[in-house]
């Protein structure tokens, strides 16, 4: 299991991998952004993609946006500070499969991974 | 006073949520003058229209601790790690603290700046927040901006 963490915050997305660890996924790929992620997707195809909404140069739902132009099925959790439920909307429009607000606990976390690949899979 | 309940309601949630720590704000005041420069501000606005800035200030060892807890490490002094933890945390206290549907500036961090004039000299709401790892302080000004002191550029973090 291939998975790529988009987050401009180093420090959340070592809390990530923490909980992706604990879950036993290691092959964890890294973007600081929408357009790093972009660019690493030329050469990695993760089977889950874990985002951040707020980022500079090219933002979650920016990325959402492009990444689904081309792959309309792999797996999305976007995690966010948004927590407004137009703005929750406006990402399940984009093409998210599962949200997080932040403020989260790890098991939160744990849990919405799970519940995605779970769904995803049954599908 | 009002316009600070948020965002002392949104830093408990995060520091209890994020940290497993308890967070005491003292009664908020109104300042009319510039506060003492802080080591460590951070600095969240809406985007766009949206009015309003948020700075927290911290004392650098505090900072330290504060993210040191937050990314489950010994305090390193490291400043790129400290500045992301303390970004980190604080974009989530404005995003509880702003009304609703209000977009975000990613954080700015500024180490050695007069938090008050990040804020361009208007009245600010503040409020001093007690943690185990000590306190710091948290600033909201309802209706400046931050361009308008011109002191912040976006942090680069990586």
């Amino acid at each position: 299991m291939k998975i790529l963490l988009v987050d401009d915050s180093k420090t959340m997305r070592n809390i990530q991998k923490s909980v992706l660890a604990e879950l036993g996924f290691t092959d964890v790929h890294e973007a600081t952004d929408g357009q790093d992620a972009l660019r690493v997707l030329r050469t990695v195809h993760p089977d889950l993609l874990i985002v951040d909404w707020n980022m500079p140069n090219l933002d979650g739902i920016g990325l959402v946006q492009a990444f689904r132009r081309t792959d309309t099925t792999t797996p999305i959790i976007m995690v966010a500070s948004e927590s407004e439920k137009p703005r929750v909307i406006e990402a399940i429009k984009a093409g998210v499969d599962n949200y997080v607000v932040k403020p989260f606990t790890p098991d939160l976390l744990s849990q919405r991974i799970q519940e995605t690949l779970a769904k995803c899979a049954a599908a | 006073m009002d316009s600070i309940a948020p965002f002392l309601r949104s830093t408990e949630r995060v520091f209890s949520t994020m940290l497993q720590l308890g967070v005491d704000c003292a009664v908020a005041r109104t300042r009319l003058s510039a506060p003492a420069p802080y080591p460590i501000a951070v600095v969240v606005e809406p985007r766009g229209e949206g009015k309003g800035v948020l700075v927290a200030g911290f004392e650098l060892a505090v900072a330290e601790r504060i993210a040191a807890l937050f990314t489950g490490a010994e305090p390193s002094g490291d400043p790129d790690a400290v500045d992301d933890a303390l970004g980190e945390l604080v974009e989530m206290i404005g995003a509880g603290g702003f009304r609703d549907g209000i977009e975000l500036t990613p954080p700015a961090v500024r180490r050695g700046v007069d938090a008050g004039s990040v804020i361009g000299g208007a009245s600010v709401v503040a409020a001093t927040c007690q943690t185990p790892c000590g306190s710091f302080e948290l600033l909201v000004s309802p209706a400046s901006s931050v361009d308008a002191a011109g002191l912040v550029s976006e942090k680069g973090r990586r």
